[in-house]
């Protein structure tokens, strides 16, 4: 190598960073070139430097930074646990919730109390009278006949009057028959 | 004064003791991570230090590392340590606080290096020669900066540090050539001579 080297490969030099033929380039040049060999000595000083001007980390900014870190890793523990604390609390109230909303949809309205007691008697008298219901079901609705009895009920009609509801095992049904002629299904 | 050079090696710590430690840590033993911390603490603070050349911008890096392990500890390798991911990490966290910063941290590290000595005036000179070398440092880029400290002050080779950084190994010589030169240049400017 005739030529100086550029100021970078002789850096490069310095740290032992050049390899293969540029390294035996640059060895060669500085066997005769005093020049060279001067920034060469400049740049490992200057890397000798490099490593003591900074210092070691002092004690007191190792005992701050476990300080903070230990805060820190407390506060996301602690955090934690409340997400789950609420997460656990939302998930029971959404259970809970929803458990009140399909309750209610199944749960029969009590009828008024003061009807209990006389549909008492006549809930007794309708039990002799439940096949003679079946029959009326034959008639009036015959694509309910699969559908069992489960209750007989007699409930207001508002104008002094009262009805027979039927509840058959399908929950969706229930049949209500009027004291006249005519007859609802309720869906 | 030769300083011994570490390396990506982590023999420096038991191995099984390590594994040890990352399993509990990975398994929530409070106790584990902080023994992991307080192995690697020292190298993380120091090399931020390195980085950011201001102390309280160092231990907030340091604490955002140790963070971070403590939130990906499940993805910590148990036979290659924590080392390589607390190194990378620790140059990402230093770099985005450098450009948070846009680099205008002061240098407050100078202090440290002097000790109580009979002659005021050789320690005033070492004061002076450490804040010209800690502002050549500075002169750098972030890039060229994490390139010449991971090499030049922590000793990994141009493959290791190419391996943290992520880049290549013709990056990395390209940075830190340019940055011993810079240093170089910006010392020699100051002083007014030879070294």
């Amino acid at each position: 190598m005739k030529r100086h080297p550029h100021p970078k490969m002789l850096s490069l030099y310095a740290g032992g960073d050049l390899e293969g033929a540029e390294s035996i380039e640059v060895s060669a040049h500085l066997a005769e070139c005093p020049q060279c060999c001067e920034v060469l000595t400049d740049f490992q000083a200057f890397q000798r430097i490099l490593r003591v001007a900074v210092p070691e980390p002092a004690g007191i900014d190792l005992q701050l930074t476990r300080q903070r870190i230990t805060e820190r890793i407390l506060q996301r523990r602690q955090a934690a646990k409340w997400r789950w604390a609420i997460s656990s609390a939302a998930a029971a109230l959404t259970i809970i919730v929803l458990a009140v909303v399909f309750g209610r949809r199944s749960v029969q309205l009590p009828l008024d109390d003061s009807l209990r007691v006389p549909l008492m008697s006549r809930s007794i008298h309708l039990a002799l009278e439940l096949p003679e219901a079946e029959r009326m079901l034959k008639v009036h609705h015959p694509a309910r006949v699969g559908t069992g009895l489960r209750a007989a009920n007699f409930v207001p009609r508002g104008d002094g009057t009262f009805q027979l509801r039927l509840t058959t095992a399908d929950p969706n049904v229930v049949i209500l028959l009027p004291p006249a002629t005519e007859s609802t299904v309720e869906p | 004064m030769q300083m011994a050079i570490p390396s990506l090696d982590h023999s420096m710590f038991e191995p099984d003791l390590l594994r040890q430690l990352i399993r509990g840590a990975k398994a929530g033993e409070a106790a584990s991570f902080e023994k992991l911390v307080s192995l690697h603490e020292r190298r993380v603070l120091r090399l931020a230090q390195r980085l950011l050349l201001n102390r309280e911008a160092a231990r907030d890096a340091a604490q955002e590392v140790f963070i971070r392990l403590h939130k990906k500890i499940a993805s910590v390798n148990e036979d290659k340590g924590p080392s390589p991911w607390l190194y990378r990490t620790t140059a990402n966290v230093c770099i985005d606080i450098l450009r948070r910063t846009k680099d205008e941290l002061p240098i407050d590290l100078v202090s440290d290096l002097s000790e109580p000595s009979d002659n005021p005036e050789q320690s005033a000179s070492v004061r002076q020669q450490q804040g010209i070398v800690l502002a050549a440092l500075k002169s750098l880029t972030p890039r060229e900066r994490q390139a010449v400290v991971l090499r030049d002050l922590e000793g990994h080779s141009t493959a290791e540090v190419a391996e943290i950084l992520g880049t290549t190994e013709a990056t990395v010589r390209s940075q830190i050539s340019t940055g011993r030169v810079k240093i170089k240049t910006f010392v020699l400017a100051k002083i007014g001579g030879p070294i």
